[in-house]
């Protein structure tokens, strides 16, 4: 059986994906660049994000229900499309395994004080292999069972908190600090709208192209609001030097919630947020992963290389990362730069690739129809 | 070689037919009676249950009858008055073989003009005599004919139509199904007047012969859904069904999982509403639970109740099995990562007051809960067996003894007591047991994962748990639909109930073609008059 998703499910796994890891750093980078105007750069880099989506959606156009293996492949030709497939399914590796690390890094920090960080990421991996062995539409129904509750918690922080809301913390608008309010949104859409590259991997399941594409546009939108908010929230409550200060702001934020003094350090609720849509975005990476190598080796069998995936998932998160401080440096530098690489640039040739080949072809085809008639 | 050698593929196990029916089973009637009848003995190894009457038709020069049945599955009042007595009076006074001179022309006479009994089948050899004997009806064999007479005179001893002891309403019919497929039949015939209510009806089993029908209604039920029935029904090879859970096992989509994917039910409304929302019913003689499907995992939330009640109480009485179906699977494992991993979560004085009642306790949580968990499952499981005289004792000793005195022992702290009883309540509010029974199941692995990863176990469980719903179908249909594929049209029936003038479509996956249910408007009385 063909699996299939829905346009709905697509645009759910879009916001996952861009709000996964990134709802958590997003208000502290904004704050640390773009000071008091930080959600101002979470929203510009929301608006320049959906430029770059505009741009993958026209890679989608390219695709014409292929995967974008095989719309590698056929531009470049077989032994450049292979090196380039195994960037693009390096690039996702790291991905995948810097969301698994950031995982187990948080929980042992700031949850499970106990517990090893390896024991964590293992706990994850064999979830994810799980999610990844039923497949994408069991993935992406889940995905759908769960966006409400996700939703609804991130709602429920931001109303929760806004009693300590200080507007001053937020003032001035848009005065001071202008040039670090733009720059500040060249690492947000680095961890967001860029890593959005790795869903083009699986747009070929979306069972039109034209959801996918809508649903591309659609979840980029509502998960730029989310943050956007959130970021608003993160400064008005903390202030730009606390939120500066967290590695995880909206955690803290969420620390702060106490309903009738009973409820009280319910930030869990936070982690368990971000939790989810992380844990999407791995499976998605994951899932992705699979598919790309699959198409390198040629298999037919979808499920061949899950759990050697699994294997090198854990032990690349267990090593790759030297420690957190490490992380966030690259993170808030360098990582922009792979991202911009991979996800920006790859994209663009292959899209001016795809239009050229498509033009010579369409060319040589009407100069040897031309030549046909002019021989008759 | 008498004996009949299958061998299946798969296992390589080999089956054995019983002699002394194989090497008879096509063998046709003779002509003689007395050879019919020992031959009849013979095949059922003269067991005590076997009666045979015979008798002479005509006086002058009789030819002889008899009639054979089994004690017990027939109605010897219809026997008698519509089969022995017109034969024998109406022949009595004559001379058989005057009136009717050829045997042949008797026995039709006798099938059009004497017996008049509505069931009336012709035999003509051993093989449909058993069956027919087998099933209760009564054979009539003529000395010179090779053929005979099976009629349905069946009134074997069965069970009237009672109050459902699963599933009680407070609103709502009180019939039941019975042990009878015929009688459970009318009672789904008696509720939908349609003509495109069809049945169709099959045997299975090798020995128990049992009658298993399967109920649609034409127009409405999503035709794959009732062909991919028919084949897996077809593919079913046992040697009994007993009861409706056979057929479940061996049809059902997944195996190894815990939840149920058919829905079943001994009551008629609510598999005659599953019906109208284009299900597909398969009853099964013998037993009063009726397989519905295909099912999915809203359906073991719904009570037909739901329906009968105002729109309004239904839907928060839907929404509290829903938190009630939480509770249930996660309290006991939600009491463990708190008190284990999460103290900062507990309020102060809620954690003071833990911490002082878990003082004394030898056990970490984790064990406490098992230990009380694993306590009630056994006297639950005691309460079910237990002969009703003795009811009383195990609450006793449930309640007291080991609640109680546990906690004055200083073994359990009086909160899990709390937990425990509450789990075990939550329980016991779903309308369908078969669910309840996957979450008591599901309760522990949550509870080891609570103890080893906290409330992230939980929530890695949840994930997991989730996952494999999705990935379930019963009968091609997505388990979590409507959730997961979220269809909006079908929310007004789903967490809550809409006002039945809203319920203006039947569920969309489940039949696609014939959706338009009702069209009521909103009652809007005159408010002048």
């Amino acid at each position: 059986m063909i699996e299939k998703i829905d346009g709905r499910q697509f645009t759910i796994l879009v916001i996952m994906n861009t709000l996964g890891a990134s709802i958590i750093f997003i208000p502290s980078i904004a704050a640390s660049i773009g000071k008091e105007n930080g959600w101002l750069t979470v929203i510009i880099a929301t608006l320049s994000g959906l430029l770059i989506i505009l741009l993958y959606n026209a890679i989608i156009n390219q695709q014409m229900e292929k995967s974008i293996f095989s719309l590698i492949e056929e531009t470049f030709g077989k032994w450049l499309g292979f090196m380039l497939i195994i960037f693009f399914n390096g690039y996702i590796y790291l991905n995948a395994v810097a969301n698994v690390w950031s995982i187990g890094d948080f929980m042992s920090l700031q949850i499970l004080m106990g517990t090893p960080e390896e024991a964590i990421e293992l706990l994850i991996v064999i979830t994810a292999l799980i999610a990844v062995r039923y497949g994408m539409e069991v993935i992406g129904r889940t995905a759908e069972v769960f966006i409400p509750f996700t939703l609804f918690f991130a709602l429920l922080v931001t109303i929760l908190v806004m009693k300590d809301a200080n507007i001053e913390n937020i003032q001035p608008v848009f005065q001071l600090n202008r040039i670090g309010t733009f720059v500040g949104a060249l690492p947000i859409i680095g961890i967001t709208y860029l890593e959005l590259f790795i869903l083009l991997g699986m747009t070929h399941k979306v069972n039109r192209p034209k959801s996918a594409k809508r649903g591309l546009m659609l979840g980029g939108f509502i998960s730029g609001g989310i943050l956007s908010i959130i970021t608003f929230a993160c400064i008005m409550v903390l202030g730009v030097k606390a939120t500066t200060h967290y590695t995880y702001p909206i955690y803290a934020l969420g620390q702060r919630i106490s309903i009738m003094d009973f409820f009280e350090r319910i930030e869990i609720l936070v982690a368990f947020i971000w939790f989810f849509t992380i844990f999407f975005k791995i499976c998605i990476s994951y899932y992705v992963l699979e598919t790309g190598l699959n198409h390198l080796f040629k298999l037919k069998d979808n499920k061949t290389f899950s759990i050697p995936l699994a294997l090198l998932l854990f032990f690349g998160a267990t090593i790759m990362v030297p420690n957190t401080f490490n992380a966030y440096s690259f993170i808030s530098g360098p990582y922009f730069v792979v991202s911009f690489v991979f996800a920006f640039i790859l994209p663009v040739c292959i899209l001016l690739a795809s239009i050229a080949r498509k033009k010579v072809k369409k060319m040589t085809k009407n100069g040897t129809e031309q030549s046909k008639n002019g021989s008759g | 070689m008498a004996m009949k050698h299958r061998i299946r593929k798969k296992n390589n196990t080999k089956r054995i037919e019983i002699d002394n029916i194989s090497s008879h089973f096509d063998v046709n009637l003779s002509n003689e009676l007395e050879a019919n009848k020992k031959e009849v003995f013979r095949l059922l190894g003269n067991s005590s249950d076997v009666e045979t009457r015979a008798f002479q038709l005509g006086k002058i020069h009789p030819v002889n009858a008899a009639i054979i049945f089994l004690e017990g599955l027939i109605d010897k009042e219809i026997v008698q008055n519509y089969l022995l007595n017109p034969i024998i009076n109406d022949l009595r006074g004559t001379n058989a073989n005057e009136k009717i001179p050829d045997v042949q022309q008797l026995y039709q006479y006798i099938k059009n003009f004497n017996i008049t009994t509505a069931e009336l089948t012709e035999i003509s050899n051993f093989k449909t005599l058993l069956q027919h004997l087998l099933a209760g009806d009564t054979i009539l064999l003529i000395d010179g004919v090779n053929k005979g007479f099976a009629v349905g005179a069946r009134g074997a001893k069965e069970r009237g139509v009672e109050e459902p002891t699963t599933q009680r309403v407070v609103r709502g019919p009180k019939d039941a199904f019975t042990e009878t497929i015929s009688v459970n039949i009318a009672l789904i015939r008696k509720r939908i007047k349609d003509p495109n209510l069809w049945l169709e009806s099959f045997v299975y089993g090798t020995k128990t012969q049992t009658k298993v029908t399967i109920a649609y209604i034409h127009g409405i039920v999503n035709p794959g859904v009732v062909e991919e029935v028919k084949s897996r029904l077809d593919k079913m090879d046992i040697d009994a069904i007993l009861e409706s859970g056979y057929v479940e096992e061996l049809i059902q989509d997944e195996t190894y999982t815990p939840f149920p994917t058919m829905i079943n039910s001994e009551r008629p409304d609510a598999i005659s509403a599953g019906l109208l929302e284009g299900k597909v019913a398969i009853l099964v003689d013998g037993t009063p639970f009726v397989l519905l499907v295909p099912a999915l995992f809203l359906d073991f939330f719904q009570s037909n109740e739901d329906y009968y009640q105002r729109s309004d109480i239904s839907s928060l009485i839907r929404a509290l099995r829903f938190i009630a179906f939480f509770l249930a699977l996660l309290t006991p494992s939600t009491y463990i990562a708190l008190t284990t991993f999460h103290q900062e979560m507990i309020p102060t004085t809620l954690l003071i007051s833990l911490a002082a009642q878990r003082e004394g306790i030898p056990f970490p949580a984790v064990v406490e809960a098992l230990l009380m968990e694993v306590t009630f499952e056994i006297l639950r499981e005691a309460g079910i067996r237990l002969p009703s005289a003795v009811g009383s004792a195990i609450s006793i000793v449930g309640a007291l003894v080991l609640g109680q005195a546990a906690v004055d022992a200083g073994i359990v702290s009086a909160t899990m007591v709390i937990v425990v009883s509450l789990t075990a309540i939550s329980s016991f509010i779903f309308p369908s047991y078969n669910l309840a029974i996957s979450v008591r199941m599901l309760r522990f692995p949550f509870m080891i994962m609570a103890a080893t990863f906290g409330l992230f176990g939980i929530f890695i469980g949840l994930l997991i748990l989730t996952l494999h719903l999705s990935s379930l179908r019963s009968f091609g249909i997505p388990y979590m639909s409507p959730f997961a594929p979220f269809i909006s049209n079908d929310q007004k029936d789903a967490v809550f109930r809409a006002p039945r003038w809203k319920l203006r479509t039947r569920p969309r996956l489940i039949n696609q073609r014939n959706t338009i249910r009702e069209d009521s408007q909103r009652p809007m009385p005159d408010k002048k008059g």
